[in-house]
């Protein structure tokens, strides 16, 4: 797929600002792409034509008038199909919640849509962004623009995709143990992970909830971090939101870089990463020394329990939050003889296999006798995990690592073994875990072309040091290495 | 007699080695040599308590997939976690933010619309099959 020339939000400020274009010849523009191709990408579960056009007339209205306009006006956006949307249907990517129309947006939707975004519509996932190519989703994967016999990565697939095909400027997704970050390698696009606290939850429909978090996909470093001014800070809805103040990350971008220390994990290059990603990755580490960064070497000696603890302690946290979804409030029934036979009914045909194997999972987990042997367990491993990062960050100020393994691989080719495919969130889940703030950046691409992205960790709620540091990769050439 | 924890072919030191089994461990394998941690009877046990109707080939597909995962998992077992106390979740970044809002009821205003959207409606209420037998 080529890309059509990608508009980024200055553009768009600057465009609609002298009138080059109206904000509804901008939706126009972007519904008329969409419309040619995402019959292949499957890029977009629903579109909302109704609600992006009042929201551009308003915007074009206020142009007219010579009012100031807000930060992201006009600016066209994709939304994750598991954040609610009010009267836009929201099915996470499952049967057991199609047609499901939310009452209220969540608070990320209700401030960008105030700061004069434009929501073209839902984007596909994996069902309730449980996994890593989007091959989960009940209604199809999404195809990887940049290559489309490939996956896009997942869970948050689809809105990495709408941006790297340029079919929305800007786009949510969501990540719990990589789903921002790994999709934003596959398809080529800046994709931050905030710290956990910094963006509200509310309306995010919860999968993990101590390691949910919504953060931003955009063509430039620079336009994440607006988005990022937008969406972060306390939210009396969310009470694990922090009231710490939102700095303007944009503003900062452009400050001279100094004394900045990467640390680079002993053994994190060895057996196991793909040939090509790890040149990429160590050519990006240089560009970063070019740039001023010195690089120091840290241990991180828990990240092999990673993956092991995330995945008891995100299953058992989906086990609980999936409870509610019993053909009772929303999405279709399965009929019963009695009230326990239509849960079973229900859940059993409306969840997909993926979200039934991590019920099952969380289940037997938290079940009598193995309460302490497995979730107890891997909270504490989380404990240590969480200790290896604070450790760190008194050496480095940043951690630079690979986001995955692997560039983006051929649609269908891991499905046949769940526990390789979780695997392979090695690099993404420890700072899921840790609850810090990283970065997807593009590094080069592979001689096949496909996107290799170079992550940067920061301290929790350190992203503005974060985004200024990809910024500075991203404007020395890093996705061109 | 095999004993289920003697995977030294594939429990290597470090994080390369979690890397290196996604390309190298066949878990077939590695199944034939383990005792199965999971039985179809734990499948079942665990789906009725989620409430989740299986068929019998997902039982037995999830049964493997499951006996992989929670032999991976046994690997935290080689963590001594003695003197740690449990991480459940993120500590907020500024003192306040432990606080809670009041917990004042605020109407909403949208019975209608969450009636719109449910399966079987009935006035203000959700209907669902008889729960109390006569």
């Amino acid at each position: 797929v080529s890309a059509a020339t990608a508009w980024t939000i200055p553009e768009v400020r600057a465009a609609l600002g002298s009138r080059k274009i109206s904000a509804r010849e901008l939706v126009n523009e972007f519904y008329a792409r969409i419309d040619r191709l995402n019959p292949e990408l499957n890029v977009y579960l629903a579109l909302s034509p109704e609600r992006a056009y009042a929201q551009a007339d308003r915007i074009d209205a206020a142009i007219a008038a010579g009012d100031a306009l807000p930060s992201l006006a006009g600016v066209p956006l994709a939304v994750k199909d598991v954040i609610s949307t009010h009267r836009i249907p929201t099915t996470c990517g499952s049967r057991i919640l199609e047609g499901y129309k939310p009452p209220y947006d969540a608070t990320a939707v209700t401030r960008l849509e105030h700061a004069g975004a434009v929501i073209l519509g839902k984007t596909n996932c994996d069902e309730f962004a449980m996994g890593s190519s989007n091959e989960n989703s009940a209604y199809g994967p999404v195809r990887n623009p940049v290559a489309t016999n490939h996956v896009p990565g997942g869970s948050s697939g689809g809105s990495a995709a709408a941006v790297a095909a340029t079919l929305a400027v800007v786009s949510l997704g969501t990540d719990t143990g990589g789903s921002i970050r790994q999709p934003g390698s596959f398809c080529g696009v800046p994709a931050l992970n905030p710290s956990y606290g910094r963006v509200s939850r509310y309306g995010l429909i919860a999968y993990a909830s101590s390691l949910d978090r919504i953060g931003p996909f955009a063509h430039t470093v620079r336009d994440a971090a607006s988005v990022m001014s937008v969406i972060a800070g306390r939210d009396p809805r969310d009470a694990t939101s922090s009231s710490l103040p939102v700095p303007d990350y944009a503003a900062g971008l452009d400050q001279p870089l100094h004394g900045m220390r990467i640390g680079i994990p002993d053994d994190y290059f060895g057996e196991g990463i793909d040939a090509e990603v790890r040149q990429k990755i160590e050519a990006g580490i240089r560009l970063l020394e070019k740039l001023g960064c010195r690089r120091v070497s840290i241990r991180m000696p828990n990240t092999e329990y990673a993956v092991a603890a995330y995945y008891i302690i995100a299953t058992a946290e989906a086990s609980s939050n999936l409870a509610r979804y019993d053909g009772v409030r929303y999405g279709p029934r399965v009929p019963g003889a009695t009230l326990i036979e239509m849960y079973r009914k229900t859940r059993g045909q409306g969840f997909g296999p993926e979200v039934k194997r991590r019920i099952v999972l969380g289940t037997y987990v938290l079940s009598a006798g193995y309460y302490d042997a497995y979730y107890l367990k891997g909270q504490k491993v989380r404990a240590l995990i969480a200790r290896d990062f604070r450790e760190a960050f008194e050496k480095a100020d940043f951690i630079v690592t690979p986001v995955a393994p692997v560039p983006a691989f051929r649609l269908g080719e891991r499905m046949a073994s769940p526990l390789q495919m979780y695997l392979a969130d090695i690099y993404t889940v420890t700072g899921s875990l840790a609850g810090v703030p990283g970065i997807s950046v593009p590094s080069g691409k592979t001689a096949a072309g496909l996107p290799v992205g170079l992550q940067i960790y920061g301290p929790a709620f350190g992203e503005d040091r974060v985004l200024h540091l990809a910024h500075a990769f991203e404007q020395a050439g890093g996705a061109d290495l | 007699v095999v004993d289920p924890i003697s995977y030294s072919h594939v429990s290597v030191a470090g994080v390369p080695a979690a890397c290196a089994r996604i390309f190298f461990l066949n878990l077939n394998e590695w199944n034939e040599q383990s005792a199965m941690k999971i039985s179809k009877e734990d499948v079942l046990k665990v789906a009725a308590l989620a409430n989740l109707e299986l068929t019998d080939a997902e039982v037995d597909a999830y049964r493997g997939q499951l006996d992989d995962i929670l032999t991976y998992i046994d690997k935290l077992n080689e963590v001594d976690t003695s003197d740690i106390e449990p991480m459940t979740q993120v500590v907020a970044a500024s003192s306040d933010d432990s606080s809670l809002r009041d917990d004042v009821m605020v109407r909403a205003d949208i019975v209608t619309e969450v009636l719109e959207g449910a399966p079987d409606p009935d006035g203000p209420y959700f209907r669902v099959p008889r729960v109390i037998e006569k």
